[in-house]
């Protein structure tokens, strides 16, 4: 239990001042700590939320008919639940660089070809906003929308 | 003092304990499966196909992890025997289906959950992108259940009270891992984090913005958060402060399925922290008085809420 729980804490403290200088020297805790806690409890980190609200994530997806018209391909989402496991996909590729993030949207854009194979044009943008304070949102209401991603695909 | 100390671990770990709250999460965790899965079905190959949201060929060499088994690799196995991808994420998911079906009978109840865990950690390494905490939390339970998958009428052992009490130590660090990692962020400490997640359309259930007229609510409800979070290892232990956290903790993780639109994930909470903290042997005494010929199983009076 002793080994169990140090690997878990090891895992789920590595942040923290006082563990992460050491984990830094020696690397090898942190593999088998990571090698052993994704197989036991699947990862040790419950930072959920933390240590800020991401902001929200929207994702439109259009794609551009043969007659030029633009029609709406976004993924249909049946419940909450595969809602918001759509959005842990979009809140993890926000955390990596942008080529690999353009490497999912491209896979999108196949996905919406094969459904629409008619398309010659397929757009894809992704926007996030956050909420401003709660007295400024009062004041003046919500931030606009940031676009952070927006690619077009020529189908050919 | 040395002794007491030596005296107090040894009974804290290893006094006799019936498995009777390992059975709730054997039957909980299954019945939670079964759930999941009538919310996923639908999008179910979207989620773990090969061509679903994000394609195999993207996801091996980015999301999953590779000394991990995956639907993946499995398919990589079978394709010599012409099974395709397809066929190999329906086998794995009937499977999966099976063991839980099994847990929840009590039908080879250690190989039931075995086969839960593995095939679990299978499908969720396939598509990692798309899980979060509630996957990691099934698989805490599942991870536990292993060494105790419960059933009502087992002896009261050490070993069943060591894995409970090394689940009550895990939800403890869970709880002071999340409630550290808050407080280092700024939103939490300004009491702004909550009318985030609220105000955020991908979790908000309810337009509930008109609450930044009463700044005060939210902040205390941010504050209550920190407070549950970071104090759980402390205060859910002491009997006279352990209902009224666990209680509190209940009700987080309820709002936090309500208000947030999280179900799945409050209700996985709400079932590790039922089977870690609630004496069902005095539960099961209360509701079937205790036959006065036959010898106790009940809990040490020590580990009683």
């Amino acid at each position: 239990m002793v080994l169990h729980f140090t690997l878990i804490g090891v895992k789920a403290f590595r942040e923290t001042p006082m563990l992460s200088p050491l984990l830094k020297e020696h690397k090898k805790i942190l593999l088998a700590s990571e090698a052993y806690t994704q197989f036991s409890v699947m990862q040790a980190d419950y930072s959920f939320f933390s240590p800020n609200i991401s902001p929200d994530y929207f994702v439109k997806m259009k794609y551009q008919d043969t007659a030029g018209h633009w029609a709406d391909a976004s993924f249909t989402l049946p419940n909450k639940e595969v809602e918001k496991r759509f959005h842990s996909c979009l809140l993890g590729i926000q955390q990596m660089p942008n080529e690999l993030t353009d490497i999912v949207i491209k896979s999108w854009a196949a996905r919406i070809l094969d459904q629409h194979p008619d398309a010659i044009n397929i757009n894809i943008r992704v926007f996030a906003s956050k909420l401003p304070k709660m007295r400024e949102f009062s004041a003046r209401g919500r931030n606009p929308q940031e676009l952070i991603a927006d690619l077009t695909f020529h189908a050919n | 003092m040395i002794r007491k100390i030596k005296h107090a671990t040894g009974t804290f770990f290893f006094s006799p304990a019936c498995s009777l709250n390992f059975s709730f999460l054997r039957i909980a965790t299954a019945l939670f499966i079964l759930l999941q899965f009538f919310f996923l079905y639908h999008s179910w190959f979207d989620i773990y196909g090969e061509e679903g949201y994000i394609e195999w060929f993207i996801s091996k060499d980015l999301f999953s992890i590779s000394f991990l088994p995956s639907v993946i690799t499995v398919a990589d196995w079978l394709k010599p025997m012409h099974i395709t991808a397809n066929q190999t994420l329906m086998l794995i998911s009937i499977l999966y289906l099976l063991s839980a079906i099994a847990m929840l009978v009590g039908w080879r109840r250690r190989l039931a959950v075995a086969a839960a865990f593995i095939l679990h950690l299978t499908l969720c390494n396939t598509s990692m992108i798309f899980g979060y905490g509630v996957e990691t939390f099934t698989h805490i339970s599942l991870f536990y259940l292993l060494f105790v998958p419960g059933r009502a009428s087992d002896k009261a052992t050490a070993f069943s009270n060591f894995i409970w009490r090394a689940l009550q130590l895990h939800l403890c660090i869970v709880y002071l891992n999340s409630g550290i990692a808050k407080i280092q962020g700024v939103d939490w400490r300004v009491g702004e984090a909550v009318w985030y997640t609220l105000g955020n359309s991908n979790y908000g259930n309810f337009n509930l913005l008109w609450l930044s007229k009463f700044p005060l609510v939210l902040k205390t409800v941010n504050w209550w958060v920190l407070m549950i979070e970071t104090l759980y290892p402390i205060f859910i232990w002491p009997k006279m402060t352990r209902r009224f956290w666990l209680f509190n903790v209940l009700a987080l993780h309820f709002f936090i399925g309500l208000f947030m639109g999280l179900y799945m994930f409050g209700v996985i909470m709400m079932i590790l922290n039922t089977a870690a903290f609630l004496n069902f042997a005095r539960v099961r005494a209360w509701v079937t008085p205790p036959d006065p010929g036959r010898a106790d199983t009940t809990l040490h009076p020590m580990v009683e809420v």
